[in-house]
């Protein structure tokens, strides 16, 4: 039973894609496709829900298709698989309820909801999946669906490239999880996650070969990839601005720390048996989460579009998630870091989500995709949403933030602490540096965070016409609302919960109950240090933005280094352009090669080479027949034809008088023929056997 | 069941029936595209009918099926058929594809002149493939090589599209032939040590030639598939002569006629010389891999849809030579499979290219924008193929990529396969901006009146794209010939 549930689970959205270019042939109603779409998405949150009870049970089970060797296909149920599934298509389900308000009537709802329920079922894949194949079967099918939801209005030129560059920067992740994958298939003879953390000698193997660490550095770079983070962020914010309803990349890029999750596991169980070089791949993992947080909240200060805004916010949150798993790796034990990575995740799932939507129906309202230009607007519904998620977002307490930001902080400390008894400073260095990362990043998604607020909902009246917000999205966003509510508030009790559904994985108990949370974190040094970088953060940007004491606009004009900065940062830190500066460059290599080397080679090789080396040997050939044909064949071959046939000719004409039967002539001949003959035959007798 | 003779026919079928459709123009004319259609398919249906059998065989540890008729008796050498786990799916593509450019000619070279006798070259040319893949000795591989060549010559120089046909058709001819000239006189030499031709023998003969002349074999053979083949940097004819010929002719020439040298190098040079595969091992993979990207790069600098796609064939050759030099298992499986792959999604996207070609009178992209509004079927179909050729999962080539750069590492080519995987970002690179390019954007004046291409262009196409999906998704339908394909030549050159 259960096995078929947890197939059918993600076949069910795959199935209800291949229907809705099928309704569209078919010609019936117009919101047939939404309502398609919807209901097969709902019934995979009722299937993933289902998996519920074995996973809270603890349970693990692996059901696989029997396939020929190098293929493998199987669904995977444990905790982490059943928790993503039911994150997925819950808030795809959500996101699906308000795309069918959103998307409407519009004549390319066809595309949309094709995609829209092959994105789900492709990341359903990714989280179900038992292997590394499958699982990137489901990642590419999700990376495509993004890749078309970008260029949803291809007929824009620019949001058309947009959707080409996204693909191209997501591609560089792939191929580095690619390489992973084939590794360890080359390595382990296996892709199934169960097989690799049961045996591993393929782990002894890559470090004998000396590329455990190169290749694990792949992997993350797939995780990177997807999740957004430095230098691989800027597809998520093109991503947002092109997708319609902009609501999809959230749970895309989560598929990044999901991965990092599944697999920590199986790098820590290497680490903790002596394969030193994954130090530097857990420190990789966790810096690259912090310095993503700090600079990915930097970049969210300046954009004007809420779209950008949110891009970064969800970079720089999943950034938090890498730390934290970066930093289960280095710790002493797993648990704290691991748990704190996959709590954010959840909870992270719902805030984003909420936060996204709040934008968007504020954008949808007021038709403008402009910070600067939604000044006035009043919506009850859109302004709670914004604050629960902002509130949650930049660590006021006691929202889901400022437990879960402090209780990352506080492993790092922790890793500094227990590094400094073993007395390695490199791990001392970075706990430090790691705390002090995140609570810069506190600081500035504090700042961010009130200035989005204080740009939407400033006062002042709004003249345009509004656009009516349809049923199906004002009801979706109140239930994303009070589900995120309820979550975001009771985090602490929620805790301890994770705690014992992970149990299996983590194998210790961190927190007992919620007393021991609150004992854990509230006297902390990080809980003040957060609290102050909040309250820095929030007054300067209050100032700024809420009561406008101060207008950012002269204060820039004053002081040049912060226009500068600003610009900097607006401009995207210029990591756009030098994305562009290297495909430029390609092609302009390629050009160049194909002008210099390709063409002119040809044309060049003509002596020595090998193309037009025909060509050449021919008119040799030619020149050579040319002159062989008068000098050789006519003045040679021929002439002696000539000679001869002359010779041959003025011959006869003598020796005609001799057949004429001149009697003396003939005698004398018979004579000296019979004397030749005689002596002959005297000579050579014996040997001619006469 | 299997029909009698079953091998005999699919590959003597096409140049019968072209022959006779070359005698009788006169009473056919608009009717040769569906009779040669009607033949080529049933070609393929006829090789379709030894499928099971031969499958059966293998698993039951029989011979694979072999066909013989009395040819030359003085030096015994006969005319037959091998029809094995090897050579049966080869042939199938090669079958599968040629019938899908006859069905698309129908409609693409209506407006040609001398209809008859293009069909007649056309089918003659897909015997000469289909008897390369069948051949069970040398003499007759070597005959059924050159029978593809003077057929496609004519072709290129006859229906192609620009006024230089002439000198590429001469081109194309002098290179092509040249290298079987050497692929001939590595035979020879074959001989001369083995006495046999024949190749169901020639793996255990082996040991007879002598070692300081295999390496001298083995490079001839080799050179002489690598100019089919068009590697690096004997790939000269291919660019003009698969951009040149007509679209139909490009899928067939692109498409399969390039694996011909793919198969001659898992026939012949894996079962012989493994030893030498395995010496050389390094040195092809480094050919194979300036080949990808040197390839890729070209593409990359193309504005000629069909220039492009002619580049990217070089490319993806070097993928399969790649596969090939790793002799391990998965590297062997990774090749045969993007044999089968690279031929349906390269002759799909040529096939595209000639439908955009068709309905728009243009060839350069850059001066094409927004067509996917204006064609979405050829658009959907293209973008199927460029994904697959980028290996994007769950489409075809996909399957065939990992396992070919897996292959890499299990031979204990790190480096090599490493630098393999990241070089795909090439080709995903130029595919990608021509898709962008070509079907995104908005609408230019000058495209505002273009149309679909006619339903009876579009039917390969949406073959072609489907097969696409069903190998990406059912990858095990050709994994069932091609592993113990693989598995057979591997533990024959003794790799890994």
């Amino acid at each position: 039973m259960l096995q078929y549930v947890s197939w059918i689970c993600w076949i069910v959205p795959a199935a209800g894609a291949l229907a809705v270019p099928l309704i569209n042939i078919l010609g019936a109603g117009k919101k047939l496709q939404g309502y398609l779409g919807v209901s097969s998405i709902g019934l995979s949150l009722l299937l993933s829900l289902l998996m519920v009870p074995p996973a809270l049970r603890g349970e693990t089970i692996d059901f696989q298709l029997d396939v020929a060797s190098p293929l493998e296909f199987g669904v995977l149920l444990d905790p982490l698989s059943v928790l993503m599934a039911v994150l997925v298509s819950g808030i795809g389900f959500v996101i699906a309820i308000f795309s069918h308000g959103f998307i409407g009537e519009d004549p390319g709802r066809t595309r949309f909801w094709f995609i829209m329920q092959l994105f789900i079922s492709g990341y359903l894949i990714i989280v179900l999946a038992d292997n590394l194949l499958f699982m990137f079967i489901g990642w590419e099918i999700v990376g495509i669906c993004c890749t078309y939801l970008t260029s949803y209005e291809y007929r824009n030129r620019n949001k058309a490239n947009l959707g080409f560059r996204v693909n191209t920067i997501l591609r560089v992740g792939d191929i580095a999880l690619l390489i992973f994958i084939v590794t360890v298939y080359a390595y382990a003879g296996t892709f199934n996650f169960l097989s690799l953390s049961e045996n591993s000698n393929w782990v002894v193997q890559l470090s004998r070969s000396g590329i455990l660490l190169v290749s694990s550095l792949m992997f993350f770079g797939g995780v990177i990839g997807k999740a957004a983070q430095f230098p691989l962020h800027e597809w998520l914010p093109d991503m947002l601005v092109g997708t319609p309803s902009s609501s999809n990349a959230l749970t895309e890029c989560l598929a990044g720390p999901y991965l990092m999750a599944r697999a920590l596991p199986l790098f820590r169980e290497a680490y903790v048996s002596g394969f030193g070089e994954l130090t530097s791949f857990f420190l990789t993992v966790a810096w690259t989460g912090a310095v993503t947080g700090l600079l990915t909240a930097l970049l969210a200060t300046a954009q004007r579009h809420p779209q950008r805004v949110m891009a970064y916010s969800i970079s720089s949150i999943i950034g938090f998630m890498l730390t934290a798993l970066g930093l289960a790796g280095l710790s002493s034990d797993i648990a704290s870091g691991y748990l704190a990575g996959t709590t954010i995740l959840t909870i992270d799932a719902f805030v984003s989500a909420l936060l996204i939507l709040s934008t968007v129906l504020v954008s949808y309202a007021v038709k403008s995709e402009d910070l600067y230009h939604m000044s006035g607007y009043h919506s009850k519904l859109a302004h709670h949403g914004m604050e629960v998620a902002v509130f949650a977002m930049i660590n006021v307490p006691p929202f889901s933030g400022f437990w879960l930001c402090n209780w990352v902080q506080s492993v790092a400390l922790e890793l500094s602490h227990v590094a400094g008894q073993t007395g390695d400073l490199s791990l001392v260095y970075s706990g430090y540096g790691l705390f002090v990362v995140l609570i810069l990043t506190g600081g500035v998604t504090a700042f961010y965070g009130l200035r989005l607020m204080g740009l939407i909902f400033r006062k002042g009246s709004y003249k345009r016409k509004l656009r009516e917000i349809p049923r199906s999205m004002t009801v979706s966003f109140a239930a994303l609302l009070a589900t995120t509510m309820v979550l975001d508030l009771t985090v602490p009790l929620l805790m301890p919960l994770f705690n014992k559904y992970f149990l299996p994985t983590v194998g210790r108990v961190v927190f007992q109950n919620v007393f021991d949370v609150i004992w854990y974190i509230i006297p902390s040094v990080s809980t003040a240090a957060t609290l102050l970088a909040l309250a820095v953060g929030g007054y300067v940007s209050s100032q700024l933005y809420i009561t406008r004491k101060f207008d950012p606009g002269n204060i820039m004009n004053k002081h040049r280094f912060i226009s500068r900065i600003h610009a900097f940062f607006l401009n995207r830190c210029y990591v756009v352009r030098l994305y562009e500066e290297i495909g430029h460059g390609a092609v302009m290599l390629s050009r160049k090669l194909y002008r210099n080397v390709e063409m002119e080679g040809i044309r060049t090789f003509k002596i020595s080479g090998i193309s037009e080396f025909f060509d050449v040997a021919i008119l040799w050939m030619a020149s050579f027949s040319q002159w062989m044909y008068p000098s050789i064949e006519l003045g040679g071959f021929e002439r002696l034809n000539q000679v001869l046939l002359e010779g041959v000719t003025k011959m006869s004409q003598k020796i005609r008088a001799v057949q004429t039967g001149v009697l003396s002539i003939n005698m004398l001949v018979m004579l000296i023929g019979a004397v030749v003959l005689a002596v002959s035959l005297m000579l050579f007798g014996g040997f001619m056997g006469v | 069941m299997i029909v009698p003779h079953a091998a005999l026919l699919a590959t003597i079928l096409p140049a019968a029936v072209g022959l006779v459709v070359y005698i009788l123009q006169r009473y056919i004319k608009e009717k040769a595209g569906w009779i040669c259609t009607i033949t080529a398919a049933s070609s393929v249906a006829l090789i379709l009918s030894m499928a099971k059998p031969v499958l059966d065989r293998y698993n039951n540890g029989d011979k694979p099926i072999v066909y013989i008729y009395p040819w030359i008796k003085p030096i015994n050498i006969n005319f037959g058929f091998l029809v094995d786990v090897l050579s049966l799916p080869v042939s199938l593509i090669i079958a599968v594809v040629s019938t899908l450019s006859c069905l698309y000619s129908i409609k693409y070279m209506e407006k040609e002149q001398n209809q008859p006798s293009y069909y007649a070259n056309l089918l003659i040319f897909m015997t000469g493939m289909v008897g390369v893949t069948f051949s069970i000795n040398l003499v007759q591989f070597y005959l059924f090589w050159e029978l593809m060549l003077i057929p496609s010559y004519l072709l290129i120089s006859q229906w192609g599209t620009s006024r230089r046909r002439l000198t590429i058709g001469f081109k194309y001819f002098i290179f092509t032939h040249m290298g079987a000239l050497l692929m001939l006189l590595g035979i020879l030499s074959i001989f001369s040590y083995t006495m046999t031709f024949d190749l169901t023998e020639l793996p255990l003969k082996a040991g007879a030639i002598p070692s300081n002349m295999a390496p001298v074999i083995f490079t001839l053979l080799l050179l002489g598939f690598f100019v089919k083949m068009a590697a690096f940097p004997l790939h000269t004819w291919l660019p003009d002569a698969h951009s040149e010929a007509p679209t139909p002719i490009s899928a067939m020439l692109s498409g399969v006629m390039l694996k011909c040298g793919a198969y001659g190098i898992a026939r012949i040079l894996l079962t012989v010389f493994g030893a030498r595969m395995i010496q050389a091992s390094d040195y092809l993979l480094v050919l194979a891999i300036i080949t990808m990207v040197y390839g890729g790069l070209m593409a990359m600098a193309q504005t000629d849809i069909k220039r492009l796609l002619a580049y990217s064939s070089i490319s993806q050759m070097g993928y399969i030579i790649f596969g090939f030099a790793t002799v391990s298992t998965l590297g062997i499986m990774g090749s045969l499979l993007h044999i089968i792959n690279h031929a349906i999604c390269k002759a799909l996207l040529f096939m595209c290219a000639g439908s955009i070609i068709h309905q728009t009178g243009k060839r350069n992209i850059r001066s094409m924008s927004g067509l996917i509004t204006k064609m979405p079927v050829t658009g959907l179909a293209c973008l199927i193929g460029i994904f697959s050729l980028a290996g994007a999962p769950p489409l075809n080539a996909f399957w065939s990529e990992w396992m070919i750069f897996s292959g890499g590492l299990a031979a204990g080519k790190v480096a090599f396969a490493f630098i393999g995987v990241a070089s795909t970002m090439i080709t995903a690179g130029y595919l990608l901006w021509f898709a962008w390019r070509v079907f995104f954007g908005p609408v230019p004046k000058s495209l505002k009146n273009v149309k679909e291409s006619p339903p009876l262009l579009l039917v390969s196409i949406i073959v072609l794209a489907s097969a696409s999906i069903i190998l990406g998704v059912w990858p095990g339908i050709f994994l069932e010939f091609i592993t113990p394909a693989a598995e057979v030549l591997s533990e024959l050159a003794g790799g890994s």
